[in-house]
């Protein structure tokens, strides 16, 4: 009968800690959300290609001529430089992953207003 | 039969693939395992395009580049300029491949496809003879300034090369005269921008890109259009003839 009770009384025990077990590996597993980093916008790209998009803040770089590239933009607030003279810079939107241009010059001639133009400043040419 | 008739599927989906391609050539090289037989059943099924040059008489390389453009749609929906460095000319096409306007140049007076590092960032007295090329190339076009404060299009922004009108500055160099001439010989002049005669490009460049950008291609002096742009023979298409059409 002891025994009986004994019996009883761990697999009860069992039981409980069990389903405690489960409840709590439930409560911690990952969560399935994940960065939902989109393609930035390429208001000035001529045909660049953005090969991949990482999320661990790297810092890119991105060409201004006809075949440029951007590698590994992060995601989570890091910046990429524009080269090929340019002083822009690309930033992070925290929201949709979406970069902006916060540069000063990247090519285009400031408006008289301090805004950026969509035209390209000017420059020598070649004759 | 019904490995003829998949041969033919497949060659039909290569052909149908080839515009698809946007002139990367890589998804040409694939359609090579397909018979000529195939191809020539499967050739008519499928409507191919060409560039309507008018009257006008293009170089091969510059009617190749066009028919190439027409066909793949390379142009997406944007008008296209084709620059043919060898004969010094220059065709104007909207976006349907409809040439709307041709005219004579000038160009770099040196022979070659490339351009120097940096030449862009150097003044003119620094630019070498031998680096005084127009880059080959597609490159998207737009409008702009240069340092004279003259309206131009940028054809390569980095390297300084744009198109504009010619320019009378230097006397001795006798620009007019040179475009006017009918040899190809004398139009090789400038530093490697593209020069118009002022009447075209007020009636045909400029408004052209008043509003948007626009596609341009510069053929090669040295390179073979291919080479450049990937681009595959339509007229061989059209003959049926696959083997000749790759690049």
């Amino acid at each position: 009968m002891k025994f009986t009770k004994h019996l009883i009384s761990g697999a009860v025990a069992l039981a409980v800690a069990g389903t405690l077990g489960m409840a709590y590996a439930q409560t911690n597993a990952p969560g399935t959300s994940t960065p939902s980093a989109q393609a930035p916008a390429r208001g000035l790209d001529k045909s660049a290609t953005i090969p991949s998009q990482g999320t661990t803040g790297s810092t890119g770089t991105m060409g201004t001529n006809n075949s440029g590239t951007m590698t590994q933009q992060g995601t989570s607030g890091t910046t990429g430089t524009m080269n090929s003279g340019s002083n822009a810079t690309m930033s992070n939107d925290s929201t949709t992953g979406n970069r902006t241009t916060t540069g000063s010059a990247n090519n285009r001639r400031m408006n008289a207003d301090g805004t950026m133009s969509t035209e390209l400043a000017a420059r020598a040419d070649r004759g | 039969m019904h490995s003829a008739r998949l041969l033919v599927a497949v060659a039909t989906a290569l052909l149908i693939g080839l515009p698809l391609a946007g002139g990367s050539g890589q998804a040409v090289e694939g359609s090579a395992t397909a018979s000529a037989d195939a191809v020539q059943d499967a050739a008519p099924k499928r409507g191919f395009r060409r560039a309507d040059f008018g009257g006008s008489k293009p170089s091969v390389d510059a009617r190749h580049v066009a028919d190439w453009i027409a066909d793949s749609g390379d142009n997406g929906l944007l008008d296209f300029v084709v620059v043919d460095k060898k004969f010094a000319a220059v065709y104007v096409f909207g976006s349907d491949a409809v040439l709307r306007a041709s005219s004579p140049i000038l160009l770099g007076s040196a022979l070659g496809d490339t351009s120097a590092p940096d030449i862009g960032e150097r003044p003119l007295s620094q630019v070498l003879p031998q680096e005084r090329t127009t880059p080959a190339g597609r490159f998207m076009g737009e409008r702009g300034r240069n340092a004279r404060d003259e309206d131009v299009v940028w054809v390569d922004y980095d390297a300084a090369v744009s198109m504009h009108r010619v320019l009378t500055t230097n006397a001795a160099e006798r620009r007019l005269e040179r475009l006017a001439t009918p040899s190809v010989e004398d139009n090789r002049i400038s530093f490697g921008c593209i020069n118009v005669p002022v009447a075209f490009y007020e009636t045909s460049i400029r408004p052209m890109f008043a509003k948007t950008r626009a596609l341009i291609y510069v053929l090669p002096d040295v390179l073979t259009p291919q080479q450049v742009f990937g681009s595959y023979k339509v007229q061989a298409l059209v003959d049926g003839r696959l083997a000749a059409a790759l690049p």
